[in-house]
């Protein structure tokens, strides 16, 4: 367990904070000023209310900023896997074989490996700290460059306080055969995580990147703001998965935004679980004609968990296209908001875009909100969306029980089915047990 | 287990308003209406909205949203859009002290 440097909490989200952070840190100028720009922003920017549009459905009253600790020691760095925590230790042994890991635990990386080959062919993945002192023009000439620093006031807060993190770097032509694994844990009460996630692949390039968010269940308020930035490069393929399960109390804010070039192919999954307010901007830029980019998302919320996903497919070149399924499942007195936006942009002819969320209510009190949008500049192209809310239905259920099956057996079975068309998109079954096994566990 | 909880004093709810609290992650309104003190959810059970910052007409409540209308004191539905009934909290005044029962 870390302790609280006394000073941190003190300050609490302060400027005088972020330049101690950086000054601790022994971070460049460059870095230090951009932490300070993103505290600028983070203040002048208003705490959003009912009356934004984006956040109409989003209750942020219950929020206690002013509860934020920005920062807290971090344990030492650890060489082998014995000296991590028993749940770290598990899920890198359910992931099987991978091309590496970093571990954050609370504000810092503990533990980091790669496989020798990739660190042969060029490729980067370790913790974003450590990157900036390595790679650091590297890193100076993505960061912010796909979610400014203003993008909206918890990503400015991320920028300030950021922590730890993940930079991955591939180049050209390097196929990454084996997925990396990356584990977010919050270990410690009260301490926020701000975890950054920068990619950046090369033309040609292929690699796999599966991001767990963990944690113990705390009393008190807990905080994640987070923030992933991914580059796709001309013809290069990225899949990159986030799975949250925080701890019960979290407020979890996360901004996701995919650049693609050329040709390029991006795969993303939200997985959604864990904590108590869950809010993630989720954005794809096709700015080279021919990219592509599938999104896919799923979530269980029961008791009372509340889960907003805002996701943006950005048409900006010709022949480019987008296919975007998010499925949630409700039960208890959880709620979701979903509103996603397809934009094509005047370049942006002969574009593909399909849209669909699909909600299922497990329970009277369970409430879901969906809303699609589109905003059409082209006028040769093929835009879809879908939005559905419904319960269980009632003759799939009788059918079920008519064979013998019990109210919770059909039940559970329908919610398996309706994941199903989900889960068959993802081509790593590791990943795809885990989601199963965290459905299961949700549906009672 | 329902218990009381003091959330402010009766000078913070001025007659003819309500008041938002968090009330260990519930939100509720308060209201004052002619000389009593009620309690109610604060989430419209029709959309999203804040019945805190709707417009008290002796009993009823009008969501800002999109108008629909409550009884704050039995949490009745009084107008569309809403159809389902508001859930209410046993209020009581203690040494100029509001307490609400969740």
């Amino acid at each position: 367990m870390s302790q609280i440097t006394d000073e941190f909490v003190s300050v609490g989200l302060s400027a005088a904070a972020v330049e101690a952070l950086s000054a601790a840190k022994r971070e460049p100028d460059w870095l230090r000023a951009l932490r300070l720009a993103a505290f600028d922003a983070f203040e002048k920017i208003p705490m959003p209310t009912l009356r934004d549009e984006e956040w109409r459905r989003t209750d942020l009253r219950g929020l206690r900023l002013n509860d934020i600790v920005p920062y807290g020691n971090v344990p030492a760095r650890v060489t082998s896997l014995t000296s991590l925590d028993v749940a770290l230790r598990a899920e890198i042994d359910a992931a099987g074989q991978t091309g590496g890991v970093v571990v954050q635990q609370d504000n810092g990386s503990i533990y980091s490996t790669l496989n020798e080959s990739l660190l042969q062919k060029g490729v980067i993945f370790t913790d974003l700290d450590t990157a900036v002192r390595e790679h650091g023009d590297l890193v100076r000439e993505h960061l912010t460059k796909n979610v400014p620093v203003d993008y909206n006031k918890f990503a400015a807060l991320n920028t300030a306080f950021w922590s730890g993190g993940v930079f991955l770097y591939v180049p050209r032509r390097v196929d990454v055969a084996l997925p990396l694994q990356s584990l977010n844990y919050m270990a410690t009460v009260g301490v926020a995580n701000f975890s950054r996630v920068l990619i950046v692949t090369e033309a040609d390039s292929d690699v796999v990147l599966v991001d767990q968010w963990l944690g113990p269940d705390h009393e008190g308020q807990g905080f994640a703001a987070n923030v992933q930035e991914v580059f796709v490069g001309n013809a290069a393929r990225v899949r990159y998965y986030s799975l949250q399960e925080w701890g019960q109390n979290v407020w979890n804010f996360s901004v996701n935004r995919t650049a693609l070039s050329r040709d390029a192919t991006a795969n993303s999954l939200v997985g959604a679980f864990g904590g108590r307010f869950h809010k993630a901007n989720v954005e794809s830029a096709l700015q080279g004609p021919g990219s592509t980019s599938e999104m896919l998302g799923v979530l269980f919320g029961n008791e009372r968990q509340f889960f907003d996903h805002h996701t943006l497919q950005d048409h900006q070149a010709p022949h480019t296209s987008s296919d975007l399924l998010y499925k949630g499942a409700l039960t208890d007195r959880a709620r979701s908001v979903f509103s996603g936006m397809i934009h094509a942009r005047p370049a942006a002819q002969k574009t593909d875009a399909i849209q669909t969320n699909r909600n299922l209510l497990l329970s009277d009190g369970a409430r879901a909100d969906s809303i699609p949008n589109l905003e059409i500049e082209a006028n040769d192209l093929r835009c879809t969306h879908a939005a559905t809310v419904a319960p269980v239905d009632d003759e799939q259920m009788f059918y079920l029980r008519a064979r013998g099956l019990s109210e919770t057996d059909a039940k559970r079975m329908i919610v398996e089915g309706f994941f199903e068309t989900v889960l068959e998109r993802i081509p790593l079954p590791g990943v795809v047990d885990r989601l199963r096994a965290v459905i299961a566990q949700k549906i009672t | 287990m329902a218990s009381w909880v003091k959330v402010g004093k009766t000078d913070e709810v001025p007659e003819g308003t309500g008041k938002y609290f968090d009330i260990g992650g519930e939100p509720i309104a308060v209201f004052h209406s002619d000389g009593n003190f009620y309690a109610t959810s604060d989430i419209c059970t029709h959309e999203e909205a804040s019945l805190s910052e709707g417009e008290l007409e002796g009993e009823v409540v009008e969501c800002p949203l999109h108008g629909a209308r409550f009884n704050v004191r039995t949490g009745e539905v009084k107008s569309l859009p809403a159809v389902v009934k508001l859930k209410t909290y046993p209020v009581r005044v203690v040494d100029g002290s509001l307490e609400v029962e969740v």
